[in-house]
């Protein structure tokens, strides 16, 4: 083994690298060449050193530190059930429990049982409303179906749908090279 | 019972925040040893560790489980040291007024080599350009794999192999010196 070649293996002996019949030819040259010898030497004196590293303390209250900063509800996210369906669910009790406590003071026993149907008009006049809401709603989801039926017919006619298909095409090819240059930039910058 | 690194993750995601308490205890020895060893004062390693700890925190939900978070935390903590190193436009000594540095030391310590070999190794690694400086604690220090290193410092391993090479053997070197020089001022205290 020559000098260069056990200088290059001193790493790998350190790391624990070399296979036996390595090791033994880095152990038989070091301790025939002088120089060679010191140098390895050096390498496992500062192997030693390394290793006596100590990991540094911070301060006894590093940990309260860092729990007063951090955010205690970054990740705290209230199901969407809990949001919309308690809070409608919680003012439609509310709303009846009024009727029926406003309505319980004036009347009668007998009167009393006539709310029921009172309630279930007020019911009623809120469910119209939800219902005309909701015809509003498919109105719009129907317009947009109208509008893509529109653009379907327009890509289909001949003249205006080799334009878009064209046009389309030289897009995606002018997006491919953009993505391999800058690939290509990357590659070269980390190499 | 011993919670997984992942485990503790999850649970903080789920907004279990005191979960975090541990994580830090865990990892606050390694990211504050890594912070004192780059800047080199108590104080801005404390402000440093702190202010990795809350971007991992911050974070969290941005760590991908098929890599280690010792790695990822690491990482976090080698980027803000860095940054904060250019932003203070810290100058490592240069080679040559360190060797005499280090004349100076052996000098004095000459008698006790073996018990100043903690300060010696420390003055060594401190000297070092912060790049190399950096791989030497991540790898002996912290005890991460070339790929380990590669994915926190986000440089190919070649590199890694290459830089840490040439950090040893300018360690090496130094050592080297500072022998030579204990001889001379032993050699010289034999005479008087």
């Amino acid at each position: 083994m020559d000098c260069k070649t056990s200088t290059d293996l001193m790493i790998n002996y350190i790391e624990k690298n070399l296979d036996q019949r390595q090791q033994a030819d880095l152990l038989e040259h070091v301790s025939n060449c002088e120089e060679c010898g010191n140098e390895f030497q050096l390498f496992l004196e500062l192997n030693d050193m390394f290793e006596e590293l100590e990991l540094f303390e911070p301060s006894s209250n590093f940990e309260e530190k860092i729990m007063d900063s951090i955010d205690h509800s970054l990740y705290l996210e209230k199901p969407i059930k809990r949001r919309i369906v308690q809070p409608v669910f919680i003012s439609i009790t509310i709303y009846i429990s009024i009727l029926l406590g406003v309505s319980f003071g004036r009347e009668s026993t007998f009167m009393q049982w006539l709310i029921i149907p009172s309630v279930v008009q007020q019911l009623t006049w809120i469910s119209n409303i939800a219902e005309k809401l909701l015809i509003k709603l498919m109105f719009v989801v129907f317009y947009t179906k109208d509008i893509l039926q529109f653009l379907f017919e327009l890509l289909l006619d001949m003249s205006f749908g080799s334009a878009a298909i064209y046009g389309l095409g030289l897009a995606l090819l002018t997006a491919l090279f953009i993505i391999i240059n800058t690939t290509l930039i990357r590659i070269l910058k980390n190499e | 019972m011993h919670q997984t690194d992942i485990e503790i993750v999850r649970e903080v995601l789920k907004g279990r925040s005191e979960a975090f308490r541990e994580l830090v205890a865990r990892y606050k020895k390694a990211v504050y040893s890594l912070c004192y060893r780059m800047a080199h004062n108590h104080e801005e390693a404390e402000d440093l560790s702190q202010e990795v700890f809350i971007k991992v925190y911050q974070n969290l939900d941005k760590y991908d489980q098929s890599y280690k978070l010792s790695t990822w935390i690491l990482k976090i903590a080698t980027n803000t040291t860095i940054d904060y190193l250019r932003k203070k436009k810290l100058d490592t000594i240069p080679l040559e007024e360190d060797i005499e540095s280090k004349q100076d030391i052996a000098s004095a310590e000459s008698i006790f080599f073996h018990q100043a070999n903690k300060k010696v190794i420390e003055e060594m690694i401190q000297g070092l350009p912060e790049e190399y400086r950096l791989l030497i604690i991540l790898y002996h220090q912290q005890g991460l794999s070339y790929k380990e290193i590669a994915e926190a410092c986000n440089i190919p391993m070649s590199k890694v192999k290459n830089r840490l090479h040439r950090a040893r053997n300018i360690l090496k070197d130094e050592l080297r010196t500072i022998k030579e020089e204990e001889g001379q001022w032993t050699a010289k205290q034999v005479q008087i």
